[in-house]
Parts: structure tokens; C-alpha cells; sequence
């Protein structure tokens, strides 16, 4: 019987052979089948199999299968339908766990939770969860590691906090379970189990005389703890009267050197403050950058004035030669046309490629504390944007000195042109920043789509020049729209047919929000590789 | 029990290591450090005590556990990685007021008397011999203001004259501020420390009081050579 050697399999925790058994060996019986769906996240089984199944076919499937009482009883049947139904909610799928576990199948828990695990990002139910199902699997480590994510994201939860202090107590680490009974106790002084575990740290660290102090208490609180606080008692009196001398020489504890029993209320900076002193840093390091970008060579200097000129000159020496129609899409001058496509260009791939490798390089200056990666590139955006600025200025008087174009139609466009465009590139920025702190190929790789991109990106081209098929596909690129934008607010009549602003909008907030997510994901690393 | 000014709590770090596996610099350690002492840290060479140093800072993320920090601590004292080579001293002085909200030109006037650069703060700091740089990044660290201070047995730069200002100088500044002193020295910890803890093998333990801790050196250290 397939279900009876999938559940087998689950249960030697040997999933990867499960599921390929799933896959092969089909189950027939729909109440068998949508159980082990659940134990394996086979979602889409599940939600195709929920509309034939009752509560009662459960309850008999898992009778038949050979699990325990308790989970062939009917309330677990409908805490298992009400899972099948919201698969997403985790309160729902701990609920089916802490039954499995309580039904003394703790392999079977661990398969129900495991997809929901994320590692440092899970959520505190999870964590905790999978906590005590490792501990109950016979696996302090992995319980340890977990209910280290479970404590730091919530350190006001006395629960937690008495767990944590538990696993730390058995691993050794008195002084750490320590702290973490003064958080739970912070949070709630009647903690009866935290004060058990603090009493048991205190013993452990030498301090009998508090260690009684606090077993008498959690008794006091709880009888269950009486038969504790009385073995203490009895066992260590006699060390109050006459202390331990130091026993081993690395083995030596010092007074000056133990934790507080609570931590110090920190008080938080005002957020105007903490803001000041952001901006602050932000700005010590845009003065440094300015004056030492261009410091290594005065050519750099020189490049970076006459770049986006030396572009519109390439594309219209390289048109002409090809023989390409010299009358411009729009406007009365190819050199204007190319110009309003290469400014907004080169802004985009100067803020995103000036993100690469930023903490690596600035690996020395990360060594101050006060700095931040987020500064660092902050700093760069701000400095590369108005640097950008400066040259586009200077790039369209220069034009306007050589009689051709002139000053832009409606500059209030321009200016929201480059805000959004700003907020693009400082998304994909922050992207690039954590990308090529994983792969150095990524600092290959983004130049190279760059310059691809020059080229699907309507710098020399009006996207009324493509046959429909490939316009359809050009569209979907949120710098064509930028081009556009740039264009219709440059030109005196233009009006784009194909600009679309919302799409544009959604791209930025898209993308500034998946990057800050990226980066803040990749804090640690980041710091570490600097 | 004193309040602390740096709590590390089940704080691991390690390092991989050439050729696979990794080397632990720190095991899950918690321990306080207290506000207002003069602690001293004393390893053999190559066991990480600038590791540690850096994570107290910030400058370095722990693999696993926290970092509290309970006021203002400096970055590792004579640190002169920040500089950049190609602003001159005065400038390099300049940042690092701005980045730690100091008034600037007070910073720089200070700077200036401490170290008796002269006309040399307007140079490039490539320029700098290494002593020279080193001074700048000392006088640097001592006109900020911190609540504790951590030092990497970098005290000793300069000339003798030097020296002894230095030594003066940074008496004056730890008077009522914490400091953590990172050595393989046991005389400067001797002369600096109230208490002292020995980082070994991952361990960081620490002594009820400076001898205790300097006789269990000196036997591991025995040990070490034997």
C-alpha cells in the first residue's frame, strides 16, 4: 500500500524519498491522499481534493494508516480541513503541527512546518514550532539555532524567552540563558518557569545565594517548582557560608564580567535625531566622494563632461555613414533627438553601475562604525545624479550655442522625469549592491545589459519606427517609457502615443521596494564581506 | 554591579580557512564589559583579538548572537584605514567630524597642537610616513568624544616626547570612559587595566583581577611553549 510506505518514509524523515513515492505511486483514496498532501505541500492536490473529503473520511484514513488515537480523533480532522483550506495561514499549520507533536509524531510536525521555514526570516510562531519539534527530534543544535530566531524577533515574549533560556541552559551557556530570563522576566515579572531557569544559570555561574533567592521565588509563584527550589537549597547552602576558590585557571569567572540580570532600557534616539545624524554622514561622505572621484585622472574629469556629447556626435556620424534618414522623428535636428535619449540613458546606467562593489571597495571606511553600506551608496546616487545634472545642463546650452534645440518645453516634466528615473535606478541600485556582494560575475554581467539595453531603450530609434510585433515587446521596457517622458516634456507638441506613466510609476515603487527588501535581507552580509 | 557599556550576548564568530573548515576566533560567549573600567584583553598573537575588537566596535558583524552597545564607542583607536591618501590630513580630520556630528574646525585645531603636524596637515596623506599617519589617526580618535574607547595595543607611535603626551593625553580622556584594551603585552595591561580576560582557543574568559588573570597567562603561555 503506497500511502502506508509514503507515511513510512515521512516518518524516518526521509522526505526527498517520499515525495518522489508521491509522485509515482498515485493514491486512490481521497481522504488518504489529501493527508499526505498536506504532510508533503503538495498545495495544488490538496485544494483539488478538499471538495470530496469530510471530516469523517479523515478521521478514518488516518484510523486505517495506523497513526495514533489523537490524530484519528474528529477535532484534529477539522484542524486538518481548515489547514487544507488556508494553506497560507501559519497560525492554521502550527495548530495541525503542535497536535502531531503532542501525538507523540514529531517527524510528521517537522514535515507539516518545515516548508514554512526561512531560515533567519521566519516568522516567531514558526521558529518557535520548529524549535520544539527539533528538541523533541533529539536535535539541540538545530533548536538552538531556531529559537535564537524566535527570541531575537521577539524579545518582549516571555514564552519564548523562558524556551530560548532552556536550549541555552543545555548547551552550556548559563550567562546567555541568563539574559534571556531578564528579558522575559522584564516583560513579565510573575514568569514562574523563567525564574526556574534563571535560578538553575545562577547555580551554574557560581552565585548559589541568588540562585536560591530565585528558585524560592519561582516556587512561591508556582508549586510546580517547590521540589527545585528545595533540591537547590539543600544542595548549595552550604557554599554560601564558605565560597568556591577558583577551581580550574581557564576555567575562572569574574564578578566585573557578568551580564546584568536585565538588560539596561535602551532609549532610542528621537527619529529626528537618529534622521540628523544620517544625514549628517551621508553628507561627510558626498563631500569626500566629490573630491576624490575625478582626483586619480584629470582625463576622467574631462570624459565625464563631454560624454553624452560624444554620443550624440558617434550615433550621428555612424546614421549618416549607414545612410539612415536624416529627418528626425521628432523635433527639426537628429543631434536633438539623440541627445534627449542618451541624457536620461546615461543618468540610469551611471547611478546602477556606480553601485557595483560598493562595500568591497569601501571595505576601509566600513571599518568606522558610524558608516553604513546605505550611506556609501546614498552618498554615491546623490553625487552621480547631480554630476549627471550638471553635464546635461551643460550638454544642452552646448547645443543651444551650436543653434541647434533649445530650452525644454515644460521643465516641470523634466524635473519628474528625472525623480522618477532617480527612484528607478536607485532600486535597481540597491539591487546591484547586494548582487555583486554574492557573484562578482553580476559586475560583468549589469554593463553588458546595459548595453544592450542602449539599445532597445529608444535612444536612437522613436518606437513608431518598429513593425507592431517588436513594439509590443520594446514597451515593456520601463526606459523606453522614460525616454518618452523626456521627449514629450522636451519638445514643444509632442505628445507621445505610447508613454505610459502608470506603468512607469508601478516599475519604481516595484523596484525601490524589492531592492530596500533585498538590502535589508543582506545587511549582515554586506557588512561582513566589507 | 556596575552598568555595562558593551554586552556581548552568545556572541560566535568564525573564519573559513584556507583549504577548507573554518577557524572559530570566538565560541558563544556572553559577558559584559562595565562602564567606566579599564579592561584589558590579553591573547596570544593570532588569536583574533582584533576580530573581537571589531565586533565590540561594530565594524564586523557576529555570525550569530549580538552586539550591545549602551553608548558611544569608538572605532579601534589608531585606526588609520579611513584616511584617504589622496586628501591631505586636514581634510581626512574633516570627514570624520562630520561624520561624528564633532565641530569640525574645533577638531582640527585640536588635532593640529596634539600632534604638532604643522604645515604638513595640508599634504596628501600618501605623503605621510606611516608614524606620521599613525599620530594623525591617534590625535584624531582622542579630540571624539566616546564612552568607551578600544584600543589596539596601538598606543605606542612616535618618538619617545610622543609618547609621553600621548600617554597623558589619553589619561585625560579615559578619566570617567570605559576602555578596552586588546594586547599580547602583559605589561601595558599591567599599567592600563583594572581587569583583565584572556582570549584563547575561542574562549574568552575572564579574571577576577589583573594578577589572577596575568599568572594564568604566563602558564599558558608556558604551556604553549612547552
Amino acid at each position: 500500500m503506497s500511502a502506508g510506505d509514503i507515511l513510512s518514509a515521512l516518518r524516518a524523515g526521509a522526505r526527498p524519498r517520499a515525495a518522489s513515492l508521491w509522485q509515482t505511486r498515485p493514491v486512490a483514496e481521497p481522504a488518504a491522499a489529501l493527508l499526505l498532501a498536506l504532510l508533503l505541500d503538495d498545495q495544488p492536490r490538496a485544494a483539488a481534493l478538499l471538495p470530496h473529503v469530510t471530516a469523517e473520511a479523515v478521521s478514518d484514513a488516518a484510523a486505517r494508516l495506523g497513526l495514533p488515537a489523537a490524530v484519528a480523533a474528529p477535532d484534529f480532522a477539522s484542524a486538518m480541513l481548515c489547514f487544507a483550506e488556508r494553506p497560507d495561514a501559519e497560525a492554521l499549520r502550527v495548530d495541525v503541527a503542535a497536535r502531531l507533536l503532542v501525538a507523540q509524531e514529531p517527524a510528521l510536525g517537522e514535515a507539516v512546518l518545515l516548508p514554512a521555514w526561512r531560515g533567519a526570516a521566519s516568522s516567531v510562531l514558526i521558529a518557535r514550532a520548529l524549535s520544539g519539534t527539533w528538541m523533541l527530534l533529539g536535535r539541540p543544535g538545530q533548536a538552538l539555532e531556531a529559537a535564537r530566531i524566535a527570541g531575537e524577533a521577539a524579545p518582549q515574549a516571555p514564552e519564548i524567552q523562558a524556551h530560548l533560556a532552556g536550549l541555552l541552559l543545555q548547551a552550556g551557556q548559563p550567562a546567555a540563558a541568563l539574559l534571556a530570563c531578564g528579558r522575559a522576566l522584564g516583560a513579565d515579572p510573575q514568569a514562574h518557569q523563567a525564574l526556574r531557569l534563571a535560578s538553575s544559570a545562577l547555580l551554574e555561574l557560581g552565585q548559589p545565594a541568588e540562585a536560591i533567592a530565585t528558585a524560592n521565588r519561582a516556587a512561591q509563584l508556582a508549586p510546580v517548582h517547590a521540589p527545585h527550589a528545595e533540591l537547590i537549597r539543600v544542595a548549595h547552602a552550604a557554599e554560601i557560608a564558605q565560597p568556591r576558590t577558583n577551581a580550574s585557571a581557564l576555567g575562572a569567572s569574574a564578578e566585573w564580567a557578568r551580564p546584568p540580570s536585565r538588560l539596561p532600557r535602551r532609549r532610542p534616539p528621537p527619529l529626528f535625531a537618529a534622521l540628523r545624524a544620517r544625514l549628517r554622514v551621508v553628507e561627510a561622505l558626498l563631500l569626500r566622494e566629490a573630491r576624490t572621484q575625478f582626483s586619480n585622472s584629470r582625463l576622467g574629469y574631462a570624459w565625464a563632461l563631454v560624454e553624452p556629447m560624444s554620443h550624440v556626435i558617434l550615433l550621428s556620424v555612424v546614421f549618416t555613414l549607414l545612410g539612415r534618414d536624416s529627418r528626425p522623428p521628432i523635433g527639426d535636428s537628429m543631434l536633438e533627438f539623440y541627445m534627449t535619449g542618451v541624457l536620461s540613458f546615461l543618468f540610469f546606467a551611471h547611478v546602477t553601475e556606480r553601485a557595483m562593489d560598493l562595500a568591497h571597495a569601501n571595505r576601509h571606511m566600513l571599518a568606522v562604525p558610524a558608516i553604513g553600506v546605505f550611506d556609501l551608496l546614498a552618498a554615491r546616487a546623490v553625487l552621480s545624479a547631480s554630476t549627471d545634472l550638471v553635464v546635461a545642463a551643460l550638454t544642452v546650452g552646448l547645443l543651444i550655442a551650436l543653434g541647434v534645440g533649445g530650452l525644454p518645453a515644460d521643465a516641470a516634466g523634466i524635473v519628474s522625469g528625472y525623480a522618477l528615473l532617480f527612484g528607478l535606478g536607485l532600486g535597481v541600485a540597491l539591487v546591484n549592491v547586494v548582487a555583486s556582494a554574492y557573484s562578482t560575475a553580476w559586475e560583468k554581467l549589469w554593463p553588458s545589459f546595459l548595453r544592450v539595453q542602449y539599445f532597445t531603450c529608444g535612444v536612437f530609434y522613436h518606437p513608431l519606427d518598429m513593425p507592431e510585433e517588436v513594439r509590443g515587446f520594446v514597451l515593456l521596457n520601463p526606459l523606453v517609457h522614460v525616454t518618452e517622458w523626456m521627449r514629450q516634456a522636451y519638445f514643444p507638441h509632442y505628445v507621445s502615443p505610447f508613454l505610459d506613466p502608470e506603468y512607469l510609476l508601478r516599475w519604481v515603487v516595484v523596484m525601490l521596494l524589492a531592492g530596500s527588501l533585498l538590502f535589508v535581507a543582506a545587511q549582515r552580509r554586506l557588512r561582513r564581506h566589507g | 554591579m556596575a552598568e555595562p557599556i558593551v554586552l556581548l550576548e552568545g556572541v560566535a564568530k568564525h573564519y573559513p580557512q584556507a583549504g577548507g573548515g573554518t577557524r572559530s576566533i570566538l565560541e558563544a560567549t556572553t559577558l559584559a564589559f562595565p562602564a567606566g573600567v579599564r579592561v584589558g584583553i590579553l591573547g596570544p598573537n593570532g588569536t583574533g583579538k582584533s576580530t573581537l575588537l571589531r565586533l565590540i566596535a561594530g565594524s564586523e558583524e557576529p555570525d550569530s548572537g549580538r552586539v550591545h552597545r549602551f553608548g558611544r564607542v569608538s572605532f579601534p583607536l589608531g585606526f588609520s584605514g579611513t584616511f584617504h591618501p589622496d586628501l591631505s590630513g586636514r581634510e581626512n580630520l574633516l570627514f570624520l567630524a562630520r561624520v561624528y556630528g564633532a565641530d569640525p574646525w574645533a577638531m582640527v585645531a585640536e588635532v593640529m597642537e596634539f600632534t604638532e603636524l604643522g604645515p604638513d596637515i595640508d599634504a596628501p596623506v600618501r605623503q605621510y610616513s606611516s608614524g606620521m599617519a599613525a599620530k594623525l589617526a591617534f590625535g584624531a580618535s582622542l579630540a571624539l568624544d566616546f564612552d568607551a574607547y578600544l584600543v589596539d595595543e596601538a598606543t605606542e607611535v612616535g618618538d619617545a616626547r610622543f609618547r609621553a603626551r600621548s600617554q597623558a593625553a589619553f589619561q585625560e580622556k579615559l578619566r570617567g570612559a570605559a576602555l578596552i584594551l586588546v594586547s599580547h603585552n602583559s605589561h601595558t595591561i599591567r599599567r592600563l587595566c583594572e581587569c583583565c580576560a584572556i582570549l584563547h582557543g575561542g574562549r574568552l574568559v575572564p579574571f577576577p583581577t589583573v594578577d589572577e588573570a596575568l599568572a594564568a597567562y604566563a602558564d599558558l603561555m608556558g604551556v604553549a611553549d612547552a
